[in-house]
């Protein structure tokens, strides 16, 4: 111990002399986070991965939350009328509210927010197919105005899953949705220090004094943001074993996505708690593509559903069984509409029962390329599950290497196999993802203008559009179920189940509640 | 014992290449067999190395991950020296062209070699191949320079000189005179070159531009058991184990070889 | 010699402009759409193209290279298609965190290596000799990242005593940055100080065979004095040359270092833009690259007259 005490003189010492130290903000909370993926874009509507979104949390507010289940709540907005038989929606700001440059929020930011956003987002484009107009009424209140009723409107203000409506002032709104906004003023618990931003290697933010949190409790995304740190870095570290060193250390506080395999030695730590934020998980899918033999036979998609077992899926990434959920529906265990109607042929699990099925369907050797992506573990080891389950079948399948960029581009390829294109993939949502039809890209089947993969379906289409314009609970559930169970005749993709998502964080951290984004406002340190 | 390195590095070498050799017969399991159930198991009767991640007996992987490691690694080694002598030979015979290849040679080194190897894995698919393509188009400036500098200091020598003013072709000169010159110092290097690529295709697999996955390579069963070891240390450890021993032997059969063959560190003289 | 140095530097440039066109027609080759992966799982065929017009991606590959050597030659090597950024600000924040990383690394390699191989050469078959075959060997035969893994689990999670990982800029104090950098500058330097006192013992070997040597010795001069001031000068050219060759092999090393260490440096910087074709970021840092190595290479060679007078450009 004496040379960790001379270590930590020399260090005290260093600190000390004027000019090289700098000075230290003696009682600033800081709370210290691990992100494994790099913060590369800044605008929230461009991209869905996780980096943005955490960014976009802290930094901008929305004008509506949902709870955990799922039911809008006012946030940013003081509350909202519906006028004119559900035509029109009228939303009023809280007082006080400001940007981070003290500028008030007004209504005309709101408005240019909501358009920005609804360019880009699936259920905001939803939406807006709905919307006849906005009207500023003052800058504490405006009108959406619309052709028919959408009851959905606030589900889609204030949906937690990306790309979320954040408001942001109307000159950053303006900017081209094909173009990424620059500046990172928003109206949230916290500031970003652009200074201190290098990309992929740390961030940082501070609090934001003029934030006016709201009074309730937190309850998923909605609730109470308050700023309970002084400051927030993250430190981008993409090596899991030094991630985990780094948390037991105390260097770090907090580890958003710790590596499954880890738990089991973080939980032997008595300073370090693991345990499920998210409580919707990750839910994992074989993506098939419909336009190229063999899986544009649907006989030849059933026999494969017979063969999967999810359970062999799954285990591929963990040990622990407890972090393991089948899911043997097109929604997640969390959404209003989960059930298991339709989905027996996923509970065949028989080798045999799918090989005859194969052979009766007519497969004549046709080559099956599985793109897979390296860099993730789990899709790593589950498209070698599938290379394997694909082999046993009988399939002629080659399990192609590579990264993902490479997969990014290969798959818009609607070419045969044998000209670089492909015919199935490995990808993941979450489960505030698939919570409904609205948010669901996969759940869809418009053919070749759709997500890659492009399954054809006019019933499910027109399921979806009945859920859409469902006016009641039991009718948008009738219409969710029957999708469901059409799908499961389709097979858009196939559902592997889900994998419980973890964090791990030190024991003097507080306020951590249950949430399916990596929201940070709430948690402080002791 | 004399040549106690060469004899060493040499039994090392070929009992390496043998278990390469015999690994279907050695390892009675199937490295590819998935069997994700049993996955991170520690060694036992059944699997005396344990399991990896998708469940795959890990003795039966570092077997037949001989067979891709020590071919990549001579591959190399072979292709990287033959390429970089001819280079540096080249480059050495004249002052004109010397200027202009150590340029290019400068050039060379700058290009990562990942990036080599991903722009080939994104071509072509990952593959064996390709790794040895990537890691041997970057060693070979390092041979270049090394042989350019060594044929250019043994060109001083009197017995190089005698034999250009008796008028010998330029390349029998090199065959004849400056080859047994280059091949110690290439020795040496070459084992070197053994040895930084099969650490190298290590290195590519971790960012997933290595060897495919279900192929058993010891690069890629440490690259996959990095974030895996505080719970399984013996997936680091067994594939490791036999790197080191490997390039022990590698090393020990250089340094062996250079004794050898360099006249003036031989006490017989 | 000024005149050998311009020359070698105005050779330098066509050589760059050969190694900037190698690596744009190879990512130009290389599949993989940065305007994808941007654009993220959600966007239509329409929007990604947008996106591809407005980054000047579906310009003909010839305009775009001639425009970023137009820009190059003004000092502007574009932005980030990802961030944004100007590439030259982000290698900037990156030079400081690799530069510390392997300044250090040199100095340890240099400090332990070439000692080693004297004392190793002073008495062939002694004990620093066999110490020196089995400490090169093990520095040799062990990956870096296993290396690192290792030191970081004895020195920073068992010991306690230096930190897991991160860097601490210099101006944060020189104790936190010295910190920092002790275990990735050693996990570095275990190759580089194996070749390093490997070369110096085989050059010091040759050096010392040699027959003015055998003089000096004849002439009584003091051991150590032969050691140091007649065999290791002479000795010095090889190791020179190693030590240059080797920075270049410091560079690819210290990006499996920086990945296990969590340094943000120009390793990281360069394997994540290659992962998601940052186009601009890889032609500058290449760019980069070449230009150290000749820089470094020109040092070398320049050194060289420094130790051997007989050597002259």
């Amino acid at each position: 111990m004496k040379r960790r005490n001379f270590l930590k003189g020399a260090s005290l010492a260093g600190s000390a002399l004027p000019f090289i130290g700098r000075q230290t903000l003696a009682a600033t909370k800081t709370l210290k986070i691990i992100h494994n993926g790099n913060l590369a874009s800044l605008d929230p509507i461009w991209t869905t991965a996780p980096p943005t979104k955490d960014y976009a949390f802290l930094v901008f507010d929305q004008l509506l939350a949902v709870d955990s289940k799922y039911v809008p709540h006012p946030q940013m907005a003081e509350g909202w009328t519906v006028e004119d038989d559900g035509k029109t929606y009228v939303l009023g700001l809280r007082q006080g509210l400001k940007f981070h440059d003290n500028v008030p929020v007004r209504s005309a930011d709101c408005i240019a927010s909501i358009q920005r956003w609804g360019a880009r987002d699936g259920f905001g484009q939803l939406m807006m197919k709905f919307v006849d107009g906005f009207e500023a009424i003052d800058d504490a209140k405006f009108k959406i105005k619309l052709k028919k009723p959408f009851p959905l409107l606030p589900a889609a203000l204030g949906k937690s899953n990306s790309s979320q409506c954040f408001i942001m002032p109307e000159r950053m709104a303006k900017v081209d949705p094909m173009k990424q906004v620059t500046e990172t003023i928003g109206s949230g618990p916290y500031r970003f220090l652009k200074e201190e931003f290098v990309s992929g290697a740390k961030a940082a933010w501070a609090k934001f004094d003029g934030y006016i949190p709201r009074k309730e409790p937190v309850d998923s995304i909605a609730g109470g943001r308050i700023p309970a740190v002084d400051r927030i870095e993250w430190a981008f570290i993409s090596d899991p074993s030094t991630a985990m060193a780094a948390l037991v250390a105390g260097e770090q506080d907090y580890w958003d996505a710790p590596a499954l395999d880890l738990v089991p030695v973080m939980k032997a730590d008595p300073n370090i708690i693991v345990s499920p934020r998210n409580l919707t998980g990750s839910y994992y899918m074989l993506q098939l593509n419909h336009v190229q033999p063999p899986f544009n036979n649907p006989k030849i998609r059933q026999a494969l559903a017979m063969a999967i077992d999810q359970e062999n899926f799954l285990k591929a990434a963990v040990s622990d069984p407890t972090l393991m959920k089948p899911c043997y529906s097109y929604y997640g265990v969390d959404s209003p509409y989960y059930s298991e109607q339709g989905a027996d042929v996923l509970k065949v699990k028989s080798l045999d029962k799918a090989k005859a099925a194969l052979k009766e369907a007519g497969y004549g050797g046709e080559k099956v390329v599985i793109l897979g992506v390296m860099e993730n573990p789990t899709f790593a080891a589950m498209a070698q599950v599938t290379e394997d389950l694909l082999k046993r079948l009988g399939m002629n399948v080659q399990l192609v290497a590579m990264d993902f960029a490479t997969m990014a581009q290969r798959r818009t390829s609607k070419e045969p196999t044998d000209k670089g294109g492909w015919s199935c993939f490995i990808t993941s949502w979450t489960g505030s993802d698939i919570v409904n039809p609205a948010v669901h890209q996969m759940l869809r089947a418009a053919g070749t203008s759709g997500w890659f993969g492009w399954p054809t379906d006019p019933e499910m289409e027109s399921l979806r559009d009945q859920w859409t314009n469902a006016t009641n609970e039991a009718d948008q559930k009738k219409a969710a179920i029957a999708l469901q169970v059409e799908a499961f005749k389709t097979l858009p993709y196939i559902p592997l189940g889900s994998l419980i998502a973890l964090v791990a964080y030190r024991k003097n951290l507080t306020g951590v509640w249950p949430c399916p984004v990596a929201a940070y406002w709430n948690i402080g340190k002791s | 014992m004399r040549h106690a390195a060469l004899w060493i590095g040499g039994i090392l070498i070929a009992t390496m290449i043998a278990i390469a050799l015999l690994s279907p017969w050695l390892a009675a399991a199937d490295p590819r067999a998935l069997s994700p159930g049993s996955r991170l198991l520690a060694p036992s009767a059944t699997h005396w190395f344990g399991t990896d991640q998708l469940g795959r007996d890990l003795f039966a992987r570092v077997l037949w991950g001989a067979r891709i490691s020590l071919f990549v690694g001579i591959s190399v080694a072979l292709l990287a020296s033959l390429i970089g002598t001819a280079v540096g030979m080249l480059s050495a015979s004249s002052r004109r062209l010397d200027a202009i290849v150590m340029r290019v040679m400068d050039g060379v080194m700058s290009i990562p070699a990942i990036l080599l190897a991903i722009a080939l894995m994104a071509v072509a698919g990952g593959s064996v191949l390709n790794v040895i393509v990537a890691v041997t188009i970057v060693e070979i400036p390092r041979v270049a320079r090394l042989i350019r500098s060594v044929v250019l200091s043994l060109r001083e020598e009197p017995y190089v000189e005698a034999a250009i003013s008796a008028g010998t072709g330029r390349v029998m000169l090199m065959i004849r005179h400056l080859l047994p010159g280059i091949v110690p110092p290439l020795t040496v290097q070459a084992t070197f070159i053994w040895a930084t690529a099969m650490i190298l295709e290590a290195a590519l697999s971790f960012i997933g531009a290595g060897t495919p996955p279900s192929t058993p390579s010891w690069g890629n069963i440490l690259a996959d058991a990095r974030a895996l070891w505080q719970i399984r240390p013996t997936l680091i450890f067994f594939p490791a184990g036999f790197l080191f021993v490997t390039l022990l032997a590698v090393n020990m059969l250089g340094d062996g070889l250079r004794d050898l063959l360099d006249p003036r560190q031989n006490p017989e003289g | 010699m000024l005149g050998y140095v311009v020359r070698r530097l105005l050779m330098a440039v066509p050589v760059m402009g050969v190694v900037a066109l190698v690596v744009f027609s190879l990512l130009y080759l290389t599949p993989g759409d940065p305007a994808q992966v941007l654009a993220g799982d959600t966007a239509t065929p329409e929007q990604i193209a947008k996106i591809r017009t407005s980054l000047g991606l579906d310009e003909p590959p010839v305009a775009r290279f001639a425009h970023w050597l137009w820009h190059m030659v003004q000092g502007d090597l574009g932005a980030s298609i990802f961030s944004g950024e100007p590439v030259t600000h982000m290698i900037g924040q990156r030079l400081q965190p690799t530069f510390s990383l392997l300044l250090i690394a040199v100095v340890i390699s240099v400090g332990v290596g070439v000692p080693f191989g004297v004392a190793a050469a002073a008495r062939r078959g002694g004990f620093y000799d066999h110490a020196l075959t089995t400490f090169t060997t093990l520095g040799f035969s062990l990956p870096a990242f296993i290396a690192g893994y290792g030191l970081a689990y004895l020195f920073a999670t068992t010991l306690k005593w230096l930190p897991v990982q991160g860097f601490v800029p210099l101006e944060q104090g020189v104790d936190a940055w010295l910190r920092n950098l002790i275990l990735p500058a050693t996990t570095l330097s275990l190759v580089y100080a194996a070749i390093i006192a490997r070369v110096t013992r085989a050059s010091m070997l040759e050096v010392l065979s040699e027959d003015y040597i055998r003089t000096a010795r004849a002439k009584g001069v003091a051991p150590r004095r032969i050691l140091f001031r007649h065999a290791l000068k002479n000795a010095a050219v090889p190791v020179m040359t190693v030590i240059g060759i080797g920075v270049a092999t410091l560079i690819g090393s210290a990006v499996i270092t920086e990945n296990v260490f969590a340094i943000p440096g120009i390793g990281r910087l360069t394997v994540d833009a290659i992962l998601h074709r940052d186009y601009p970021i890889i032609q500058g840092v290449v760019l980069l690259l070449s230009a150290g190595y000749v820089l470094v290479n020109v040092a070398v060679d320049l050194c060289y007259t420094l130790i051997d007078p007989r050597i002259r450009y």
